[in-house]
């Protein structure tokens, strides 16, 4: 894709690089840049023209996605001030893979209880460490450059969401 | 002859001519046409003023084709030789069909999609869903007097790969162009919210004939952003009248049925659940071939009763589409019903209390999809009222790799923004190997064994190292109609090795070449006529385009020199497609492949020029907020 910088998708967005971004303008950019490159609106073009709508559409895309979620969106950070990627960079500790083991126990002893309440409240608990951690996130990049540092929130974040998600699978199969 | 009007240089371009196109709304029960005529988005009524055409084909022993209302008619005269339905069947294989032992139909296995043993020979169901397909051209060029530039076609946004490339074939088998596939809630959507000038979060509750889709939109200022979708294809209407239909079977203590008393007893069972929204009982009644006759008394409360599973069922999806969108029902500005089941007023009921409020319904769900269709094609046939538009719509399905132990890694995962690409990194695990095998997979379970297999290619020509040394990358691809194209190399010995997807379903482009020149008596000149004429449309297309895009903003972005390579290219095609029908077909592909080759740069800069327009407007529309 010659015609994109792709790998600085803030940029694309005309948005400053830092973690707290502004959701709306996010939204907003994307909403216009797709009104612009989508292939729909290169349909009666040349096989050039569609090809480039079809590459720079799914560009937008990808950025969107990626800056819209905390973890790529901090990753995306690191990886622009020259750090190597989060895994390699900051470890979680012992204490919180035994934090995180206790969680998936607790998802999976109400899964096998068929309890939705206690899944819903795992849920409801969850949403809030989330919150506080993109709040440490947001410190730990905006406030006080501190790659390291993020780079294990990042890490904790994908375990977060991989809760979620494993509540969200449960959810799923008490309710069919 | 005037085949082309090209303006001189500088000049401004002739006015766009209206193209004319359609939305075609393919469903399992009924098919129905329509198009945006003068401003106005209308269902085109078939001669006797029918907007809908039952999906229903029946095949005869003299070789006659009947669609439609007719066919339906005589279904349980000849069960097996009509086809109802066939949009279940569509990409799918025998096993996947859930109730074939009660159909009347006989199956053959054949690899890939299942076929059907008719008097007219084994018939695919991408064959038999262009005989309605084809009805429905028929009786949009007569009612728009002209020849269709193309259609966009609906279908169920739970669709997976191969329901929608039979789809497309389907549409090609019967000499339509297809525009773009469109999910079915996604149209309804258009067709709504354009009516309404609604904004917000509204959802989609679609039960049709034979699938259930639920989505939900986010609708700002003409975007129509599908922030989740989810769903059952195997779930429809017609279930609920299989549920009428044994429990009549169970009542009368009947002993399984004839193929043609099936069809009938079917029939009957439909009718009575369209009469129940009406009116709090009613009389299933009818005569079996030997004689028997059949009458039973449903209340209304007993087909709720019945049904309730059904309706249940309805709700996970529902739910997990919320989940996905990271939204609460209260967060739902509206609900808007599609599908002829969902006036049963206790389904109605269920989703108002689920959602609490009343569902919208002021448009026919039986016409809304195509409707939406229709808006959707006008656009994107380049009539200019509906530029405004735009649908950034979402794959339903995970997309993934087999990996080791039956596993799937997702690489693309649902409810992803299309189009959407992700390239995934493996690696060899023996020494020296040389090939790998990759196996394509849709869906949401963490076994390969029980999500559907799309494709399976092999990487050759991997150069000899240790293992886990290789970097294989495979890159998925998912275009603007949702279908998915893959792709895999090696990356770290510098030698490539690319391949595209061969599909283990569906046709190859040879079965359906076949398929349409099969039975026709000067097969070989009818190809012939048919690629030239693929030709010329291309050729015309991309002259139009580029004629549009110079005076629109060559003189900006060229160089003299560019200008005028370019025009050069342009009067060399203009040329070749003017000595008309006498020319080779290779002699109009290369010029066209000319232009196209020259206007490469143009194309780039235009698209560069279009990225900076959308970010230079931001401040003006965060005022606007």
């Amino acid at each position: 894709m010659q015609t994109l910088n792709h790998t600085n998708y803030f940029e694309l967005f005309g948005l400053s690089p830092r973690f707290t971004i502004d959701m709306r303008s996010l939204e907003t950019a994307f909403r216009r840049l797709q009104g612009e490159l989508h292939p729909d609106r290169h349909a009666s073009h040349g096989d050039a023209e569609r090809l480039l709508a079809l590459q720079l559409s799914t560009t937008v895309n990808d950025g969107y996605r990626t800056l819209r979620h905390p973890a790529s969106r901090a990753q995306c950070l690191i990886e622009l001030a020259g750090e190597p990627e989060a895994e390699v960079l900051g470890a979680v500790t012992p204490a919180f893979l035994m934090a995180q083991m206790e969680w998936r126990e607790a998802i999976e002893e109400a899964r096998i209880a068929r309890d939705i309440s206690a899944l819903e409240a795992l849920s409801r608990r969850l949403k809030h460490k989330l919150t506080v951690q993109e709040k440490e996130l947001a410190d730990a990049l905006d406030e006080r450059g501190n790659f390291q540092e993020a780079a294990q929130r990042v890490n904790e974040l994908r375990f977060y969401e991989k809760l979620r998600a494993g509540i969200d699978d449960a959810l799923e199969e008490l309710e069919s | 002859m005037a085949l082309l009007q090209i303006a001189e240089p500088g000049q401004s371009a002739a006015p766009h001519q209206h193209r004319l196109a359609v939305g075609i709304d393919l469903g399992t029960t009924h098919s129905l046409v329509a198009s945006v005529r003068s401003g106005t988005t209308e269902v085109l009524p078939d001669d006797a003023g029918r907007a809908l055409l039952p999906s229903v084909v029946r095949y005869a022993s003299d070789g006659e084709v009947e669609v439609g209302w007719g066919a339906r008619d005589g279904a349980a005269q000849d069960p097996r030789n009509t086809i109802v339905s066939v949009k279940r069947f569509m990409g799918r294989g025998v096993d996947d069909i859930a109730d074939a032992a009660v159909m009347p139909y006989e199956f053959v296995d054949s690899p890939g999609m299942v076929k059907l043993r008719t008097v007219a020979g084994e018939l695919s169901p991408v064959e038999v869903s262009a005989e309605i397909l084809k009805v429905l051209r028929l009786r949009a060029e007569q009612s728009l007097g002209g020849e269709l530039a193309g259609a966009v076609i609906t279908v169920p946004a739970y669709f997976d790969d191969a329901q929608r490339q039979a789809t497309k074939d389907a549409a090609r088998l019967a000499g339509l162009t297809v525009l773009r596939l469109l999910n079915e809630p996604t149209a309804a959507a258009i067709a709504y919210g354009l009516d309404n000038a609604s904004e917000g979060v509204y959802c989609v509750y679609d039960l049709g004939g034979g699938t259930f889709d639920f989505s939900i939109l986010r609708l700002t200022r003409g975007v129509f952003e599908v922030l989740a979708t989810s769903g059952d294809s195997t779930l429809g209407g017609d279930d609920f009248d299989r549920c009428i239909y044994n429990w009549v079977l169970e009542m009368l203590q009947l002993p399984p049925l004839s193929a043609e008393d099936a069809r009938l007893l079917l029939t009957e069972s439909r009718l009575a659940k369209e009469r129940l929204t009406d009116v709090p009982a009613t009389e299933v009644s009818c005569t079996l071939a030997d004689g028997t006759t059949i009458n039973a008394i449903l209340s209304r409360e007993t087909f709720i009763e019945l049904t309730k599973p059904l309706l249940t069922k309805t709700f996970s999806p529902v739910r997990r589409a919320l989940r996905d969108a990271g939204l609460q029902v209260e967060d739902v500005q509206g609900v808007v019903l599609v599908g002829g089941a969902t006036r049963m007023p206790h389904l109605r009921l269920a989703v108002t209390e689920f959602f609490f409020r009343e569902p919208l319904t002021n448009l026919d769900p039986d016409k809304v999809v195509a409707l939406g269709a229709a808006i959707q094609a006008n656009a994107l046939a380049g009539n200019r009222s509906d530029s405004d538009l735009l649908l950034l719509d979402v794959i339903p399905l995970s997309l993934g790799l087999e990996t080791m132990g039956g596993l799937t890694e997702k690489i693309i995962p649902r409810n992803s923004t299309i189009p959407s690409a992700r390239a995934q990194d493996f690696t060899t695990f023996k020494d020296g190997q040389t090939a790998m095998s990759i196996h394509v997979v849709q869906g949401e379970r963490e076994l390969v064994a029980e999500c559907r297999s799309l494709a399976r290619f092999d990487l050759r020509g991997i150069p000899p190292m240790v293992a886990g040394a290789a970097r294989i990358r495979v890159t998925f691809q998912v275009d603007a109609d949702g279908l998915l194209s893959v792709s895999a190399r090696e990356q770290t010995s510098g030698v490539e090795a690319n391949i595209a997807v061969k599909p283990s379903y569906g046709l190859s482009d040879s079965e359906i070449a076949g398929m349409l020149t099969a039975g026709i008596a000067n097969a070989e000149r009818d190809k012939n006529l048919r690629m030239l004429r693929e030709a010329q449309v291309d050729a015309r297309r991309l002259l139009d385009a580029t004629e549009a895009a110079m005076a629109e903003d060559g003189h900006e972005l060229l160089s003299k020199p560019e200008w005028d390579a370019i025009w050069t290219k342009i009067y060399e095609l203009a040329e070749t497609l003017i000595l008309g029908d006498s020319n080779s077909i290779d002699d109009l592909r290369k010029a066209t492949e000319a232009l196209n080759a020259v206007t490469g740069i143009f194309a780039a800069r235009r698209m560069d020029a279009s990225i900076r327009k959308a970010l230079s407007g931001k401040q003006i529309e965060s005022l606007n907020v």
